[in-house]
């Protein structure tokens, strides 16, 4: 009986270590996915710190994987993790070890992760315009969500300072000619809040404030990237509430002041110039 | 909770802190501040939140904000309106989109680190001593936090510390309690070691 219950712990020990490799290959891929769409959610609801620390958990995943079994998919969420990081040059080797293991995209990505990592290099060395060049030819070239978003951030903040020191008729050309190029990512990827937020921001600058406001709504329905922004956002929504009650009629003021407190209500607001979290 | 208490816990994490931070470190009150509210919010990712602030005080956006924004900032806050009277009367932009940058952060964006960090200037409302030390004590303050970020056995220590105040029961108290007893507390430290 004895030696029988020792056969059996013996076998299952022998199928437990012949099991485990495979269970371990496949879990650091499986958590490094679990870890980085846990890093997307956070980043959906303004969890930055928190999305961070998946993405870098993500990262230790997908490296352990790429060294043990190399492949496509490995390097593929190692890449996007590193990309999340703003690591360029790694998420650049990455997707080209993609690339290399069969992922047709991963060419193309680490091509255009690497325009995008130049760009911000040249940025942070002061050369502006030359960097400028680059997120321009992003923006209009990529597929690619996350640069494509990225080079936009960066586009238009370089390209709103130059217009701060323009006045008058030059400066409502550029701001429109600005606004047109935001409006066309927008409605390629309408479901993008950023390029929400980029558009009330510029139409504030135009002194727009209602379709500024409308913008920032829907911006903060669809979910900002970064606490700083959605809060930034927020603000704005108080600002345009603000501009709107000195340039309103009395008739169009009562109408916009209804559909305002709607909104302060469905987001629980203290009152309608005091966001939650202030 | 009784004063004592709060006392022990706080000199626990002064002690911790002044092992690597220089007599008089600006760091030591939001340090301590933010680990103990980070505590009491049950934060698990408090090492995130306390590097992660290496990089949020300086959004780029905030250098694009509309002149008009601008305006309505320094006009809407009565005390930041008396600070820069002469400057919106006269809508000096490049003065006040300097001072924007600044304070935005902290009474816009309301960065609980960064409050910390000009604590005395805010509750004597000196918003213009703010602009004037900003730079130099946020550089600082990020030279600091590299030197804590090397050290992970005291990053341990300091979350041990975090995690007995918690305990502690001090969310009794509110944040504004809380942050009157720490400032208070850290002086009477730092006080004591100058002597």
């Amino acid at each position: 009986m004895n030696s029988f219950r020792m056969k059996r712990i013996r076998s299952c020990l022998l199928l437990f270590l012949c099991l485990f490799p495979l269970f371990s290959c496949v879990s650091h891929l499986e958590e490094a996915k679990f870890y980085y769409s846990k890093g997307q959610d956070f980043s959906r609801i303004y969890e930055y710190e928190k999305a961070v620390a998946s993405f870098r958990s993500a990262l230790n995943e997908a490296t352990i994987e790429a060294k043990r079994h190399p492949s496509s998919q490995a390097f593929m969420v190692k890449g996007m993790a590193e990309l999340n990081l703003q690591m360029w040059e790694e998420a650049r080797k990455s997707f080209a070890k993609a690339f290399s293991y069969g992922f047709e995209k991963g060419e193309e990505w680490a091509e255009q992760v690497s325009i995008l990592g130049l760009a911000v290099s040249l940025q942070e060395s002061g050369l502006e315009d030359s960097a400028s060049r680059m997120y321009s030819y992003l923006i209009d070239r990529s597929k690619f969500r996350p640069v494509c978003v990225l080079a936009a951030e960066k586009y238009i903040d370089i390209t709103l300072i130059g217009i701060l020191n323009m006045k008058g008729e030059e400066k409502q050309k550029e701001l429109f000619r600005l606004l047109r190029r935001v409006e066309k990512l927008s409605s390629k990827d309408l479901s993008c809040s950023y390029y929400h937020y980029l558009q009330s921001q510029i139409y504030s600058h135009l002194g727009d404030y209602r379709k500024s406001f409308e913008e920032a709504v829907m911006a903060r329905e669809l979910g900002l990237p970064k606490e700083e922004i959605f809060r930034d956002n927020d603000l704005q929504i108080v600002f345009c509430y603000d501009k709107l009650r000195e340039k309103l009629t009395s008739e169009k003021w009562q109408r916009f002041q209804s559909i305002y407190r709607e909104w302060v209500k469905r987001w629980g607001w203290k009152d309608h110039e005091t966001p939650d979290w202030k | 909770m009784k004063r004592k208490e709060i006392e022990k816990a706080i000199d626990g994490g002064f002690r911790i802190l002044s092992e690597v931070f220089p007599l008089k470190s600006n760091l030591y009150f939001p340090l301590i501040y933010s680990t103990l509210v980070w505590a009491l919010e049950k934060q698990e990712e408090w090492e995130e939140k306390i590097f992660s602030w290496e990089i949020w005080p300086d959004p780029g956006f905030v250098r694009t904000k509309p002149d008009a924004f601008i305006l309505n900032f320094f006009g809407n806050n009565k005390s930041l309106a008396l600070n820069f009277k002469e400057e919106v009367k006269e809508k000096d932009l490049k003065t006040l989109r300097k001072s924007f940058e600044c304070l935005y952060p902290i009474l816009g964006l309301k960065d609980p680190f960064l409050s910390c960090l000009f604590f005395e200037e805010l509750k004597s409302e000196d918003y213009k001593k703010i602009v004037d030390n900003f730079e130099k004590r946020l550089y600082q303050a990020k030279r600091q936090l590299k030197t804590l970020k090397a050290r992970p056995d005291l990053i341990l220590r300091l979350k041990n510390f975090a995690f007995n105040a918690s305990s502690l029961g001090l969310n009794i108290l509110s944040q504004s309690k809380v942050q009157s007893a720490v400032v208070g507390l850290v002086k009477k430290a730092m006080k004591e070691k100058d002597e």
